[in-house]
């Protein structure tokens, strides 16, 4: 019973987490180097990966990660200037411990530490824990990877059973 | 299940990419595009070797499937990602498909110069820790546009 009401729980928190941000994206005053800091974010990141949700770490890691783009998990993915620091400023702006985010995705996370993956967050680990415990999921690089989180919540909203997919 | 099942849709809604521009273009002006980047590259080479005589497809290939000394464990070859075949969708190592790289399957491929910088100056650092030459990008896009 006990992991089952701490995954509601923490659901929830992603929820509330990301209900803000979204409620924002659609406010009609919206400023334009906002919009474009967002289209940035997702466009550019979205080519190698998911764009993951800058509200799911803290503004520190975004630091981190962006300002290394040159190496970027073992690979180059360096960007020109201007849209790094594009992209820098929405992913800041709109992180974790920023007003669009919600502080509740870094409980338990000690303030000195500057998480490079969203899979090293305590929250993240406490929801998914049983997945990699059943070798449903892998930490690993590839098809399974605990990066891939549409290989098991779908894509576009669709397909998603939030309990994987079972024995693939 | 259910209860946790529509907030994911909250959050894989954001995560969708935000209008990807719908441009087509007709094969000419695709091979017209990548013609300009070639000379671009071919006027480069020509700068460094006064010599250069032009691109080779065999020597783009031979480029694409090497397994350079340099390169990282986790990305030995061009082919790592994009598979061997180049009519193949590749992945990246992330998981997320990647269009074939041969311009008969995939026409817009090689047809924007400041993308194809953007690719060749990350993935010649990943793959061969170096930035590649003029005549190795010409070599690689005649390749391309030959599959």
């Amino acid at each position: 019973m006990k992991p089952h009401r701490l995954h509601g729980l923490s659901v929830v928190v992603v929820a509330a987490a990301l209900a803000l941000p979204q409620a924002h994206a659609q406010a009609p005053a919206q400023t334009p180097a906002v919009h474009t800091g967002a289209q940035d974010f997702a466009k550019q990141c979205s080519a190698c990966h998911m764009a993951y949700p800058p509200q799911l770490l803290p503004a520190r890691s975004w630091q981190a990660i962006i300002g290394h783009l040159r190496h970027h998990f073992g690979e180059d993915a360096s960007l020109g200037r201007a849209t790094t620091a594009r992209i820098l400023t929405y992913a800041v702006g709109h992180a974790a411990d920023s007003p669009f985010g919600n502080p509740e995705i870094l409980r338990g996370l000690p303030s000195a530490q500057t998480p490079l993956r969203i899979t090293d967050l305590p929250i993240w680990k406490r929801i998914h824990d049983r997945f990699l415990l059943s070798g449903q999921m892998t930490l690993a690089p590839g098809r399974l990877s605990a990066a891939n989180c549409s290989r098991c919540h779908g894509s576009g909203g669709g397909g998603g059973e939030g309990g994987g997919e079972g024995g693939n | 299940m259910t209860l946790i099942r529509r907030p994911h849709i909250v959050l894989l809604a954001m995560l969708l990419p935000i209008g990807a521009p719908a441009f087509a273009a007709t094969a000419a002006q695709y091979a017209a595009a990548r013609q300009a980047i070639l000379n671009h590259y071919a006027a480069e080479a020509k700068k460094a070797d006064p010599n250069f005589k032009g691109f080779s497809a065999a020597a783009g290939k031979a480029f694409f499937l090497a397994h350079p000394a340099t390169a990282r464990k986790a990305t030995p070859s061009c082919s790592t990602c994009h598979t061997t075949n180049t009519h193949n969708w590749g992945r990246t190592r992330a998981g997320k498909r990647i269009a074939p790289v041969a311009v008969s399957v995939t026409p817009s491929r090689f047809t924007s110069l400041s993308k194809v910088r953007l690719w060749f100056r990350r993935n010649c650092q990943t793959v061969y820790r170096r930035a590649c030459t003029a005549v190795e990008k010409g070599n690689y896009i005649t390749f391309m546009a030959s599959q």
